[in-house]
């Protein structure tokens, strides 16, 4: 038997270059040498060495099979038989070091994996912002203010949330200084407030107030009360704001009052004035 | 012919042997009580969910201007719409009902208890994404009680420290709950949460199964066997517990029938009378409350006078059920053989979860909030005192029989 095709044989080893027998066979030889799968390293790098070993092995099977022998003597039988199975790790060594290497690879793909991962993730989270409509719905409102009278509340929807404005009457404003030692917070030192110290109106305008209309308690729209009367809430009310919800209470400009729900002042969403034109959502441009 | 095809796919799929190893031949204490049958329920109650929502989904538009409509539409000229409609908003309020009443057999019998802290966690977890699953889907109809309870809630995280206003309009994908946030959260309810949902009822069921399933006793059932390995005091969970459970779910039907028919709304518990208005981002309803089942965890909320201090208390008052396993140190699992405080601390409890949930339905008022606050701390009591009750009272001896 003479075959110098690689047949039945295949590289495996540490590093793949070492040549093993594998063969399956029937279940009367199976019988006879204790296995139906032979798998028997060579133990050789070459070619040529291997085909030798291989052919003795396929040899001493045709014999069993031919004869029908039933007893074989343990010098043929370690024939099929991989006696040591370490052979797999005929060098030591080098065997240490590819699972050291293979041990940084994965380190390594595992590293980048883990570093890709926010890059992957960056769409899927990005998708969820606001779109280009949303925002630009969501801009800003423009509104002349001049026609409004002294004393007179208008409310526009900004992000489709109530937004005050107020042209404040003089003597209203006035008034102001009267309600302070009622208001928890007249300096508005708890909030973040936009133009600090600009007006007592608390906007960019001596004149208008400009308001988010939610109640900062759990976001019910205030009524607006300007009359200097007693009220059923306040019996030496100054004017400002009333909510129906929880019984805020807040100044012309938006303080809100001690003792009530509301832990803090109305915010100033951001505006800016040009002559009459009012707009909100936006702060001046420097252009 | 028809055992062969059987057989051919059996050979390629191990359909006899699952239905032995989780059925037929499965295992599970001969004596337990109606506190057992809760699980099996609400595995039907979730399937109702999903076949009712489904339907749901063809007629349901998930647009800012489509969406309330869409429901009269549903309510009104879909036929049988809306059955299909009550009975996916009565599932609702029952699943919960339901999961609390499993969750309180689980506190009552030590369901927890080691080996079972992995059961525990993932049911845990599937409370915790059915909460999620519930609000978004409260949102869907974008009614008034819809738009104001998701505006309160997600001004939840706006409490967050630094990130808190830029997650809101994250979440929103608007500076508003829009169309936008609808249908993100349409997407959520239908697609993302209910996959995990399943998932993590699959994980739980198998994880019992692989530890066994417990009893009102606390009996161990391992410990007796008889010469095949089978515990003695088990019998096969098909038939024998899965006829004797049939009654109980013919009971459950009738309930579930009458509320559907009869009182879908639940006296504005389970539907909110608000919710028949549409949104309006400009007015806010009266009284803004949730449905009953996050009620207890809504007055923690409000018990709290600081925002943050507020979502902290309440996220605690979910996460803490996580951790019982670790906080029980009672050497019995039932409290049948527990001491005289943990039968005081669980009355406790229930009361205080039951006052908290009540207080949430209802406007603040002075005594409201002081009651909510000492329920509260009750409340927290059971848990964080459990090491120490359940380590230093006498218990009873636990037969070894059951």
């Amino acid at each position: 038997m003479n075959d110098s095709t690689e047949k039945y044989l295949t590289l495996r080893g540490a590093n793949n270059d070492i040549y093993f027998f594998q063969k399956r066979v029937n279940d009367t030889i199976a019988e006879v040498i204790g296995t139906n799968f032979i798998k028997k390293s060579l133990k050789t790098k070459i070619l040529s060495e291997a085909l030798a070993k291989r052919d003795e092995i396929l040899d001493a099977l045709a014999n069993i099979e031919k004869l029908k022998l039933t007893n074989i003597s343990d010098e043929v039988l370690n024939l099929f038989k991989d006696e040591d199975l370490t052979t797999e790790k005929l060098d030591q060594a080098s065997y240490e070091r590819s699972l050291q290497r293979r041990k940084v690879l994965i380190g390594l793909t595992s590293a980048v994996g883990i570093a890709g991962l926010p890059f992957a993730a960056t769409p899927f989270i990005a998708a969820w912002n606001p779109s280009a409509k949303a925002k630009a719905l969501g801009s800003s409102v423009k509104l002349d203010v001049s026609k409004m009278q002294y004393g007179q509340q208008i409310q526009v929807a900004w992000r489709k949330q109530p937004i005050f404005i107020i042209r404040h009457t003089s003597e209203a404003l006035d008034q102001l200084d009267k309600s302070v030692p009622k208001l928890a917070d007249p300096e508005s030192l708890s909030i973040d407030e936009p133009y600090r110290g600009r007006f007592v109106t608390r906007s960019l305008n001596s004149e208008y107030s400009v308001l988010s209309g939610i109640c900062t308690h759990l976001g019910c729209s205030p009524k607006y009360h300007p009359e200097v009367e007693p009220k059923p809430w306040d019996s030496s009310w100054n004017g400002g704001f009333f909510c129906p919800c929880h019984g805020s209470m807040f100044d012309l400009v938006g303080r809100v009052y001690k003792g009530v729900p509301a832990p803090s002042n109305l915010t100033v969403p951001p505006h800016f004035f040009e002559g009459s034109i009012l707009t909100i959502g936006e702060e001046r441009s420097n252009v | 012919m028809i055992a062969k095809m059987f057989n051919w796919v059996n050979d390629r799929l191990p359909i006899v042997n699952t239905f032995e190893r989780h059925l037929s031949k499965h295992p599970v204490p001969k004596k337990v009580n109606f506190w057992y049958l809760f699980g099996a329920l609400a595995t039907i109650v979730l399937i109702i969910q999903i076949l009712s929502g489904i339907w749901l989904m063809m007629p349901y538009s998930n647009t800012e201007e489509g969406a309330f409509a869409s429901i009269e539409y549903i309510m009104r000229d879909v036929d049988y719409g809306w059955v299909i409609r009550y009975m996916h908003t009565t599932g609702a309020s029952l699943f919960f009902a339901i999961v609390y009443l499993h969750m309180f057999r689980g506190l009552l019998y030590g369901s927890y208890q080691k080996p079972k802290e992995l059961v525990w966690l993932f049911g845990c977890t599937i409370y915790l994404v059915m909460m999620a699953e519930g609000f978004l889907g409260y949102v869907l109809p974008y009614g008034q009680m819809s738009y104001w309870g998701a505006q309160v809630i997600i001004s939840l995280f706006g409490a967050i420290p630094y990130i808190g206003e830029s997650l809101e309009v994250w979440i929103r994908g608007d500076y508003y709950i829009s169309g936008i946030t609808i249908s993100r959260f349409f997407a959520l309810h239908v697609v993302a949460l209910p996959l995990i949902l399943i998932a993590l009822v699959f994980l739980h069921l198998v994880s019992l199964h692989e530890v066994g399933a417990g009893n009102p006793e606390g009996v161990d059932i391992e410990k007796f066997r008889d010469e095949d390995g089978v515990p003695i005091d088990s019998v096969p969970f098909f038939p024998y517990k899965v006829l004797s459970a049939l009654p109980a779910m013919g009971i459950f039907g009738l309930v579930f029938c009458v509320i559907m028919f009869f009182f879908p709304e639940g006296g504005g518990y389970f539907i909110e009378l608000a919710n028949f208005e549409e949104a309006n981002p400009l007015v806010t309803p009266e009284h803004i409350a949730p449905v009953w089942y996050y009620s207890p965890f809504y007055t923690m909320l409000r018990a709290v006078p600081d925002p943050l201090g507020g979502l902290i208390v309440m996220a605690a008052g979910v996460a803490i059920f996580f951790v019982v396993p670790w906080l029980d140190r009672s050497n019995v699992a039932s409290i049948r053989y527990k001491g005289v405080y943990s039968k005081l601390a669980i009355t406790l409890f229930v009361a205080s979860f039951i006052t908290l949930g009540y207080l949430g339905t209802v406007p603040v008022t002075e005594i409201g909030r002081i009651m909510s606050v000492i329920c509260t701390f009750l409340y927290f009591a059971f848990f964080l005192l459990m090491p120490i009750y359940t380590s230093f009272e006498k218990t009873s001896k636990v037969p070894d029989r059951l």
